[in-house]
């Protein structure tokens, strides 16, 4: 459980999660929908994956997503939304007003990216 | 290894605890033996000829490695069948044993708490439902299309099973029974429907995007 709680808390996955509800997407994709680099998407992904929120298949040479998420953590993703969770710097989970969800091109920051940067 | 799933251990222990507790109803009431009979083999038997038949299929299917993930699925569907009505028929039970050694005077304990295991049963099971995927390439529907299916009949089976479980809990036994079957149908109403439209679309696949 622990590893959903990281999996929820940054932004970034959670506009992923938001994405895959609509239909399963390529990774390409995905990542076409954030101003972030392709390693950092991938570092995303694999959070995701090893939540067990998402599972990825090679179909060809594309990778696909499709969401993976029971009843509760369904729920908890909306709660995470809503609350804006997030994981500070120092570890501790932090939360503010409801924040948008980022726009296509939208500059998400995360703490993968800025770790990387 | 691939991790073992909870009910590859806690199946042979529930048909063991409900045999047993078949036993000691049996003691406290001979009267009702064909029961208590029943109660005690039901589990055993079904098992022992569940595992007959998935034996006989892999012989016959051959020791394939794709055969092996399809013989330890099944295996697997019995353990958490055999997990679920084990926990039902010992809360049934172990319920009517507790009435008639007097540790409770209500009547209607047995099925009360009967119901409300099925309703936590259906919340658990409806909660997983999302979770169980089939792989795109044997996938015979539009994959965005059995997703949404799949997150309505999770969300209602959780929304009826909590609903079954505070109907049971809160209401008398002669209003329990009608408002719980009323969820039931109301629920299952729009997932069948879903599931038909489902399944008339099957073989009209939109290809997944491409990279």
């Amino acid at each position: 459980m622990n590893k959903v709680f990281k999996a929820l808390a940054d932004p970034t996955r959670r506009r992923v999660l938001q994405l895959l509800r609509e239909r399963p997407m390529a990774a390409g994709e995905l990542s076409d929908q954030f101003s972030v680099s392709k390693p950092t998407m991938s570092a995303h992904f694999s959070v995701l994956n090893e939540a067990g929120l998402v599972e990825a298949e090679k179909h060809g040479r594309s990778i696909i997503y499709r969401l993976k998420m029971s009843v509760l953590e369904e729920a908890l993703l909306g709660f995470a939304q809503t609350v804006g969770w997030e994981i500070s710097p120092d570890g501790r989970a932090t939360g503010h007003s409801a924040s948008t969800p980022s726009r296509p091109g939208h500059r998400s920051t995360s703490r993968t990216e800025r770790r990387t940067t | 290894m691939t991790p073992r799933h909870l009910s590859y251990h806690l199946a042979p222990v529930l048909v063991l605890l409900t045999a047993l507790a078949a036993a000691g109803n049996w003691y406290l009431r001979p009267d009702r033996a064909t029961a208590w009979a029943i109660g005690m083999l039901t589990l055993p038997v079904l098992w022992v000829v569940a595992s007959l038949l998935l034996r006989t299929q892999r012989r016959r299917a051959g020791k394939d490695l794709p055969d092996n993930a399809a013989h330890e699925r099944r295996s697997q569907g019995i353990r958490l069948g055999m997990t679920v009505a084990g926990t039902i028929m010992l809360t049934s039970l172990g319920a009517q044993g507790l009435g008639t050694l007097g540790v409770t005077s209500d009547p209607d304990l047995s099925r009360r708490s009967t119901m409300i295991v099925m309703g936590a049963l259906l919340m658990f099971m409806g909660n997983a439902m999302p979770k169980m995927l089939t792989p795109l390439s044997v996938l015979q529907c539009d994959g965005s299309r059995t997703q949404a299916f799949q997150r309505l009949a999770g969300w209602t089976w959780v929304g009826v099973g909590l609903g079954w479980c505070l109907a049971w809990i809160a209401l008398p036994v002669h209003l329990a029974r009608p408002v719980s079957v009323a969820m039931m149908v109301a629920g299952t109403g729009p997932v069948v429907v879903q599931g038909i439209r489902l399944w008339r679309s099957k073989g009209r696949t939109a290809p997944p995007a491409q990279a």
